[in-house]
């Protein structure tokens, strides 16, 4: 993703009209522009920029049905910037946290270990014991 | 357990000592050579329910932390359960030899006592490799 998309991806996330778009597009794909501004509670005049917006970066699709478009969420420039932006800084931080978490439970486990051993004699404890 | 001759019988070494506590204690070869491959000291002593002596090899890293063995003894009408505890090993490597190691000296005297004659083969031959190369670290260089 070059720097422009990226940008319309930020900008598109950086409003909370068009994060709840997002929410209500993720709790049930392929809503119509009227299903939309009425789970909203806004004009159609505005819902149809913020859609535009969120299509600009990619974000959401549609597929044409009649005069309508039905719209769908693409998590594909989403699951970039979880790549780019979240695993890059977050992935070398939990693989150390692993290999603590790994050796801390070996150490418990090897750090002075007992082991015990138990046999049944057919005998006495004065054979056994002073063999 | 604490007669020289009969542990070298069923052990392969001699547990030489006196047995009293405080005092040291010897795991010998019976080569004749009198290198000990295990030393200790006697920490308690009730014959014939409980001993506990520590259990470190002659050139143990940790001296001041040696390993702790407990043996008791319950006698139960005709038969005795024998238990050992084996306290405070080092790491992994010790464990695997406990483990590989108090099996084969517990059957070789429960063979002993019960038929009056060790098993045919000493089972410790079935880890001959472990067994030489903890023996290896006390060989004199």
């Amino acid at each position: 993703m070059d720097d422009q998309r990226m940008d319309r991806v930020f900008k598109a996330l950086g409003d909370p009209t068009r994060r709840r778009l997002l929410d209500r597009l993720h709790e049930r794909e392929g809503q119509t522009l009227g299903e939309l501004c009425a789970d909203l509670d806004m004009r159609r005049q505005s819902v149809t920029q913020h859609v535009a917006v969120l299509e600009a970066a990619n974000l959401i699709s549609f597929v044409r049905r009649g005069r309508e478009r039905l719209h769908y969420l693409n998590p594909v420039p989403l699951h970039e910037i979880q790549e780019r932006w979240i695993d890059k800084f977050e992935l070398p931080r939990l693989r150390a946290l692993r290999e603590v978490k790994r050796q801390a439970e070996e150490d418990e486990m090897t750090d002075k270990p007992t082991y015990v051993y138990v046999t049944y004699i057919h005998s006495t404890a004065e054979r056994v014991g002073t063999p | 357990m604490t007669d020289a001759d009969l542990s070298a019988q069923y052990w392969g070494h001699s547990n030489v000592s006196d047995w009293e506590p405080g005092s040291t204690w010897e795991h010998r070869r019976t080569d004749g050579s009198g290198i000990a491959d295990v030393v200790g000291t006697v920490l308690e002593a009730v014959p014939p329910r409980r001993l506990v002596m520590t259990f470190a090899t002659p050139n143990e890293q940790d001296p001041d932390e040696p390993s702790r063995v407990t043996f008791t003894i319950e006698p139960h009408e005709e038969i005795v359960r024998l238990t050992v505890t084996h306290e405070n090993l080092a790491g992994r490597s010790d464990y695997e030899a406990a483990a590989a190691g108090w099996p084969a000296v517990f059957s070789n005297l429960k063979s002993l006592l019960e038929t009056g004659h060790v098993l045919p083969q000493a089972p410790w031959e079935m880890h001959a490799e472990l067994r030489a190369a903890q023996m290896a670290l006390n060989d004199p260089r």
